[in-house]
């Protein structure tokens, strides 16, 4: 298996837009919200779906900054990581879904100029590889999909 | 396990699945973080439309016993009811939780056991009945573990969140119930 890299932009694309090993893919499930609750305050959660949604964009342009050999970038404060209210907003949800849809898109685009060498390279400014990174952040992906899911209730 | 050029992607794998499961996964909380300490209260707090987590542990492990019939050559196995799927069992009491977690604990083990028998060609091969392959089977297994944790974390903040409304009812045990409670 030369191409590792090429199952793991596999998997990416699948969880975010797929037929999902899982259950349902990222798209599936924030293309079936009702529109008002994408920004709904929960006494339970301290994240809107939304936010959680800003929050996959952000970590994705994390790994983008970082496939850049950006050994500085970090996701500094709550504003990186979660977006700004306006941002957030449930007037804001078709243009968030939109830069998920471009980051993604600009992610695979810059993943699919790579080889499996990339796996084992170290992530700059990081400690870990980038089969960690990569295979972490669909993992990521799931994560908060199980949340949004429970959050839609 | 000594890793080599033979069996390198499948340790790789097993690496992810069992950080994903007991911990030091890079998105956050495992399978085993998310489920430590938790009541048999919390763990049978229903939503109007999820799972319990009761169930939704019945549900990772049921997963895992499906991988590891395929992967020991049982083909006509399939989890093909909700109670396969779920467990018919969405309250639980102490000890019946412990049960589920002991149960997934050890299909846990027994996979991880079957994956430091297999080299790398193995992730290639088709699962038996099904379009995909094992590499598509175990990363979807490390994916639904995760997937499911994200929502286990959220019912038990919600189960806080609905505690105002608690009536003080115990839950009654379906297995074990030998009408003393659980005093002992």
């Amino acid at each position: 298996m030369n191409k590792e890299l090429e199952k793991i932009i596999d998997n990416l694309e699948t969880v975010f837009r797929g037929d999902a090993w899982h259950g349902p893919s990222v798209l599936e499930i924030l293309n079936s919200l009702p529109h008002k609750v994408v920004d709904e305050k929960h006494g339970f959660s301290k994240r809107t779906i939304s936010q959680l949604v800003y929050h996959l964009v952000a970590w994705r342009k994390f790994i983008i900054e970082k496939l850049n050999d950006n050994i500085h970038y970090s996701l500094e404060n709550d504003e990186d990581n979660w977006g700004t209210t306006a941002m957030t907003s449930k007037e804001n949800w078709l243009q968030l879904i939109q830069l998920f849809k471009d980051t993604q898109k600009q992610l695979v685009d810059l993943l699919e100029e790579k080889n499996d060498d990339l796996l084992n390279k170290r992530v700059p400014g990081e400690h870990y590889d980038f089969y960690k990174l990569l295979t972490g952040m669909i993992q990521h992906d799931t994560y908060h999909l199980g949340m949004i899911w429970v959050l839609w209730e | 396990m000594e890793v080599n050029e033979n069996n390198n992607l499948v340790q790789r794998i097993k690496i992810l699945l069992n950080a994903g499961f007991h911990g030091s996964a890079w998105h956050g909380p495992s399978v085993l973080e998310s489920v430590k300490n938790i009541t048999a209260k919390e763990a049978s707090f229903k939503s109007p439309t999820i799972h319990t987590v009761a169930e939704l542990i019945y549900h990772i492990t049921s997963w895992r016993i499906f991988t590891l019939k395929r992967i020991q050559g049982d083909n006509d196995y399939q989890i093909d009811n909700d109670k396969k799927d779920f467990g018919s069992a969405p309250k639980v009491d102490k000890f019946e939780l412990e049960t589920l977690l002991m149960e997934l604990s050890l299909s846990h083990n027994e996979l991880i056991k079957e994956l430091d028998t297999k080299e790398n060609d193995f992730l290639l091969e088709t699962v038996e009945g099904s379009e995909y392959d094992y590499y598509t089977l175990i990363h979807g297994i490390v994916h639904h573990d995760i997937y499911h944790t994200g929502q286990i974390i959220l019912l038990k903040k919600l189960c806080a969140a609905s505690a105002s409304d608690d009536t003080g009812d115990e839950i009654s045990s379906r297995y074990f119930d030998d009408g003393l409670g659980d005093s002992f």
